[in-house]
């Protein structure tokens, strides 16, 4: 029914920032992504969004519903797109040492804010270290940066602590859009009036913020890139899935966070007038088992519910057969890292309780091996009756709680679960699978604690060449089919319809008349309307 | 008369007192902190959520929070947002003009046509007319706002293509002046007819039965045997004493307005306050929640004291038992 319901969910922020970025899935292309033709300039183009926004200051907190408006606001020094490649946004380039432990990146020159003052490397610097020392929301992927230099007004160097291959996925991921110093410095973040009269350095700059009902944009004709080919883009807050989706049929909206997947096969069948946005992201919904304490702390438990459950039937009963059931201990996406010998365990109900016989477990007086809670997350019954019913056959009792995610956050962090349900993203690289699974990671919610892995991860870390890192990660893939701290369920498939007279949109290929090349994930630069 | 103001005026000011303390030491009860909202759900931060916690003070026992907020609000300062750190105050502002203009003429239509078809109703009890009002009435009464809300958008806006489905203004053509006043009206129409077909029911059958029972006095009765022609009875009599319940009804429904109205407000996407409330509960913004609830009991204990003294004015029996 709700194709985003993710959003609501707040599975993750990446699964939000899916939704957020409403059309801008797009690996995939679309199947009449369109010929370009005469590029045509003007025109209004409106976005229904499921939540307000409620700041345009990008780095100070963690907004699902800022993320697609200020992507067109603010610069990075380089910037992600639906390709997931880094692109050159304020810096033309960069250079990194041998050793991996600095980057030096040279900015453009001559770029200006949107009240006129130049934008300098002090802007970077101050940016940079301001998110570090304050601890905002992104602060954390940087604990690998010692110190940052600033040579000349044209050049930033980040001295690190440690190689770090991730740096430049958070570089340009979100959180680090460049601050104007002389509007923030000596100001408090979160109550500086520019977050809500935000000066930029983006294609846009702000025009309306009607709270409650919109946010308008218009292009910056300071941008140092190319001019936005539109007049206007607009949020349009459109809180309930239904009506937004209905205002999106009725032609009231152009864009939706909001499609109703069980109508997808009456809208394919008019191949004129909608065009296709498909795009795998590594963010796979998996379940995550607590291997410290609990029924779960068994590894044979662990082993014998991977192989208990249907994730084919967690696919087709739960996603509509969108997202694809996961074959891998780590996302589908990163089919270089796939190691093909120890992939997640095949659906067979007999032998997951031939583990559990094995394990020493027998069948109580209600014919059950164990009983166990499930910590799920509210909004997802299929997938938890699917889960449940699959459970049963094995002689597992399960136990659903449904929580909301901040009460969910609370149980699951700490460890006061069994066995829990949860997503996220798992980029912008193969190596940052890491935090999910070395000891003490940030996202380590299983606690689970393999020295070997450890050092794996640690190597990969440490690892310019990209196939080697893949080996790396390969091997980790061993000791997880043996320890099984995390469960892939299905991978995450974003697919969803875009009218057709929409061209230039960062979802597609340029060769299917998108911008992905060029354009950040849900930056409308090159967007334009053929009709 | 004073006296029975006066002892209103302060059995209100307690209603508002304890309800905000009860609100304030239930929202804090409540599983879910802010703060891990704040730090974001993809890399929470330990570091940050604490340095968010001692921020807005939410590391100090509630009760100490507690004697904080009210100095605050003593001092007219309803705090900021912990998720936008804007006022609560400006932030309340914006919505409510939105909400009242929607509940407003919603209850205006609501009551109207309920009261009049209620007198009708009971005056014609057990005709066609009354037995389908009332089989309607019970099943607009038992109907969910959501579904109702989303089958008139199906039907007026996709099927009939007649109205917009939903928002207060039409943002492509963002009209000014007279022609943006219009604009609003025009997008008023379908939240106001689910909120109407959805409340009408309830004042329709209060009148309904608060007259038929009227009509059934012992001094109606008397007046009959009287031989005073019917209308005059109903006029007089029946009429002016059946409406008394209603006017508690309605005062009561008027302070629950805000409430009443979130749903609607979503499903339309009007930007009104009952919206803001129901994001807040999912954000856990205490100071906004706290603000929303405070507008809320201080106008339920002024419609309260607004309801006994028109009472007390519209039947004396009231006065003199004070």
């Amino acid at each position: 029914m709700k194709k985003l319901l993710m959003g609501a969910l707040g599975l993750t922020l990446a699964l939000a920032l899916t939704a957020c970025s409403g059309g801008n899935g797009g690996a995939n292309g679309g199947e009449s992504g369109g010929s370009a033709g005469e590029v045509k300039k003007g025109g209004t183009y409106i976005i229904g969004v499921s939540g307000e926004a409620t700041t345009l200051n990008p780095d100070a907190t963690a907004d699902d519903y800022n993320y697609a408006i200020v992507q067109n606001l603010y610069s990075r020094l380089y910037k992600l797109g639906n390709d997931f490649e880094a692109k050159p946004d304020l810096a033309e380039s960069y250079e990194l040492s041998e050793d991996g432990m600095k980057y030096t990146f040279h900015l453009r020159s001559g770029v200006v804010w949107t009240d006129g003052e130049p934008c300098t490397s002090a802007d970077v610097k101050y940016t940079y270290d301001e998110i570090i020392k304050q601890n905002y929301a992104f602060a954390s992927v940087f604990e690998n940066v010692d110190t940052i230099e600033t040579p000349d007004d044209l050049t930033v160097v980040f001295n690190m602590k440690n190689p770090d291959p991730s740096f430049m996925g958070n570089v340009s991921w979100y959180g680090t859009f460049i601050l104007p110093k002389h509007i923030y410095e000596g100001t408090d973040w979160l109550t500086n009036p520019a977050n809500e009269n935000p000066v930029g350095t983006g294609p846009f700059k702000l025009d309306q913020w009607n709270k409650g009902t919109d946010i308008q944009i218009v292009p910056n004709e300071n941008y140092f890139g190319d001019q936005p080919l539109l007049d206007r883009v607009i949020y349009t807050v459109k809180p309930d899935a239904t009506t937004c989706y209905q205002s999106w049929l009725n032609g009231e909206i152009d864009e939706s966070w909001y499609y109703t997947e069980s109508e997808f096969a009456d809208l394919e069948k008019d191949t004129e007038k909608y065009q296709w946005i498909e795009q795998l992201w590594p963010s796979p919904w998996y379940i995550v088992f607590n291997t410290e304490k609990g029924q779960c702390a068994d590894p044979a438990v662990r082993r014998a519910i991977a192989t208990g459950l249907n994730r084919q039937e967690v696919s087709e009963k739960g996603t509509s057969g969108i997202k694809p059931a996961s074959e891998y201990f780590i996302p589908l996406l990163y089919k270089d890292a796939h190691n093909e010998e120890y992939k997640l365990p095949d659906y067979d109900p007999a032998k997951a309780m031939k583990i559990l016989e094995d394990a020493g477990y027998k069948k109580d007086d209600k014919g059950y091996y164990l009983h166990i809670t499930f910590t799920s997350q509210a909004g997802l019954p299929e997938v938890e009756q699917v889960i449940k019913a699959n459970m049963e056959k094995i002689g597992i009792d399960l136990k659903i709680d449904s929580l909301d995610y901040t009460i969910w956050s609370e149980k699951v962090e700490p460890g006061d679960y069994e066995m829990a349900w949860m997503g996220g993203f798992q980029g912008p690289d193969v190596v940052a699978t890491g935090k999910r699974l070395v000891t003490n990671g940030m996202i380590n919610y299983s606690r689970y604690s393999n020295p070997e892995v450890d050092k794996l991860y640690e190597e990969a870390n440490r690892e310019p060449d990209p196939a080697k890192q893949n080996e790396l990660i390969k091997k980790v893939q061993e000791y997880l089919a043996e320890d099984v701290p995390n469960l892939n369920m299905v991978d995450y498939m974003d697919k969803m319809p875009m009218y057709s007279y929409i061209k230039g949109h960062p979802s597609f290929s340029e060769k299917d008349g998108g911008s992905m090349e060029k354009a950040g994930f849900s930056e409308m630069t090159y967007v334009w309307l053929d009709k | 008369m004073k006296q029975y103001i006066w002892k209103r005026v302060l059995t209100g000011a307690l209603v508002v007192l304890f309800s905000v303390l009860f609100n304030f030491v239930l929202m804090r009860l409540a599983p879910g902190d802010p703060t891990r909202l704040l730090a974001g759900k993809e890399n929470p931060n330990p570091a940050t959520i604490l340095a968010l916690q001692e921020r807005y003070g939410l590391n100090k026992p509630i009760m100490v929070q507690f004697v904080l907020y009210i100095k605050q609000l003593l001092h007219g300062d309803f705090g900021f947002s912990y998720v936008s750190n804007r006022p609560v105050l400006t932030i309340i502002g914006e919505r409510f003009g939105a909400t009242i203009l929607l509940a407003v003429v919603g209850l205006i239509i609501e009551i109207t046509v309920g009261i009049l078809l209620g007198v009708h109703a009971a005056q014609h009890q057990g005709s066609k007319f009354d037995t389908i009002l009332n089989g309607i009435s019970y099943f607009f009464d038992s109907t969910p706002a959501f579904w109702l809300g989303l089958m008139i958008i199906l039907l007026f806006s996709s099927t009939l293509h007649l109205l917009p489905t939903s928002g207060m203004y039409n943002v492509r053509e963002n009209y000014q002046g007279f022609r943006r006043v219009l604009d609003v009206g025009y997008h008023m129409i379908l939240p106001t007819l689910t909120m109407v077909v959805l409340n009408i029911p309830y004042y329709f059958r209060i009148t309904r039965s608060s007259v038929m029972e009227t009509m059934n006095e012992d001094y109606i009765m008397t007046l009959r045997s009287t031989g005073m022609p019917e209308k005059q009875i109903f006029r007089k009599y029946v009429l002016r004493n059946a409406l008394l319940p209603i006017i508690t009804v309605v005062g009561i429904t008027m302070a629950y307005m805000i409430t009443g109205v979130a749903f609607i407000e979503i499903v339309f996407a009007w930007p009104g306050m009952g919206r803001l409330m129901l994001n807040s509960i999912t954000t856990r913004d205490y100071p906004v929640l706290s603000g929303i609830y405070l507008l809320l009991s201080i106008s339920v204990a002024v419609m309260m004291i607004v309801v006994d003294v028109v009472y007390a004015y519209a039947d004396p029996r009231i006065r003199y038992e004070d």
